[in-house]
């Protein structure tokens, strides 16, 4: 029902060359609305390369909210804060409640009624992860960004699979292996990393997507292999305290208090 | 009060039911016909931020509104009171378009209406954005208390 899109193909994607602030108001702030659908796609919103929402104390009946990714255009949406919303539901509708494509975030707070769908609360969607999805043209942000490549302007590695020899993803793990790529440009969980150069990850300065709830029914979170951070990285600096991650990583505690 | 532009600044008074208008001699906003005149004569004129009030009413926009680069202040009266139906020739085609600068003082509020659509809201009913190169945005959009809804009643 509400769309955050650009004006061009290139524009937007600079905002992957601001600094991941969370806290800050740099984002469009949907507050306080009732979104009521007829149908499960209608959506609450979604937005496209290089949009930020803050989506809070809203009430969605009936359909579900999400943005794309890297995978349909060229560049994720950049950052998302789902907090403190009411999700009903009394259609019988199927899938899941909030599908991040990309970017980086937090979800926490949200409560779901007695209606809500099976599937799960939270998806972290990458359909590049098969392998054999070829993405969009990817634009090189503006070098006044501190883009390796003076764009804005496609690079030669546009247009590719995730082979785990990609210019545009990080590549730390190489072709033959379930999570060849990774990470990949844009993947959900991938901040402010210029394109071609992702030397910063896992440094953590720009952030995981990550979860918490409060009254969820379920306790699932899915999440691709392509997307799953390793070992140390699972928990953001400065962060203490624990809460419930359920994506099914063995021993994955990544701690959000501190974000909020 | 959001600033004004200074031919509006000693014009601008609150009347019940209202919740923000700006009385002048240009502008004057009785009905949302004259806001959408207003908006679509002024998209040449260099005032800004624009206020824009929509009284007691409930209408259909069969064209899309765009506005580009433009400050805009979008107050209803509250949901159910002010409603806007979407009724476009294309699923596509949304009711409000609002593009702006990544800066701060291009803003866009908008607040207390309700909206509805006829047609599948395939491209959404509103979209907001911004077309600077800088990045996007900049402490800038703000929509609060709306109800939307993907169908009439």
């Amino acid at each position: 029902m509400f769309s955050l899109d650009r004006d061009n193909t290139i524009s937007t994607v600079n905002s992957y060359h601001t600094r991941q602030l969370l806290g800050d108001t740099n984002s469009v702030v949907v507050e306080d609305c009732t979104f009521n659908a007829a149908a499960r796609n209608d959506g609450a919103f979604d937005m496209y390369p290089g949009a930020k929402i803050t989506f809070r104390h809203n009430t969605v009946d009936n359909t579900f909210i999400g943005w794309q990714g890297y995978d349909s255009g060229n560049r994720s949406a950049r950052s998302f804060k789902i907090y403190q919303n009411t999700f009903t539901f009394s259609n019988g509708l199927t899938g899941n409640v909030i599908v991040c494509r990309g970017g980086t975030g937090v979800v926490w707070g949200n409560t779901f009624d007695a209606g809500w769908p099976v599937n799960g609360f939270l998806q972290f969607q990458l359909y590049i992860s098969d392998h054999a999805y070829v993405r969009a043209q990817a634009y090189v942000p503006s070098s006044l960004w501190g883009s390796v490549v003076n764009g804005p302007g496609p690079i030669s590695a546009a247009g590719s699979a995730a082979t785990g020899s990609a210019g545009v993803d990080g590549n730390q793990v190489g072709p033959g292996h379930p999570d060849q790529g990774y990470p990949l440009l844009d993947q959900p969980g991938r901040g402010s990393f210029p394109i071609g150069n992702p030397g910063n990850w896992p440094n953590k300065t720009t952030g995981y997507a990550v979860a918490e709830y409060e009254a969820g029914v379920s306790t699932r979170i899915k999440i691709s292999s392509a997307t799953r951070p390793t070992g140390a990285d699972r928990i953001r600096p400065g962060h203490t305290r624990c809460v419930r991650w359920q994506c099914g990583i063995p021993g994955c505690g990544p701690c959000l208090q501190q974000a909020l | 009060m959001e600033s004004l532009g200074t031919h509006e600044r000693s014009e601008v008074t609150a009347t019940q039911g209202f919740p923000r208008i700006h009385r002048s001699a240009s502008h004057e906003f009785h009905s949302l016909a004259d806001w959408l005149l207003y908006t679509w004569i002024g998209l040449s004129l260099p005032e800004d931020p624009w206020d824009k009030l929509l009284a007691f009413l409930a209408i259909t926009w069969t064209t899309g509104v765009t506005i580009t680069n433009k400050s805009l202040q979008l107050v209803g009266c509250g949901i159910d009171q002010t409603i806007i139906t979407r009724n476009t020739a294309s699923d596509y085609t949304t009711a409000l378009q609002v593009t702006l600068q990544a800066i701060t003082t291009n803003t866009f509020y908008m607040s207390g209406i309700t909206w509805k659509t006829v047609n599948n809201p395939a491209g959404g009913i509103v979209t907001v954005g911004t077309n600077n190169a800088a990045g996007q945005p900049v402490s800038q959009f703000r929509i609060h208390k709306l109800q939307v809804h993907s169908y009439t009643d």
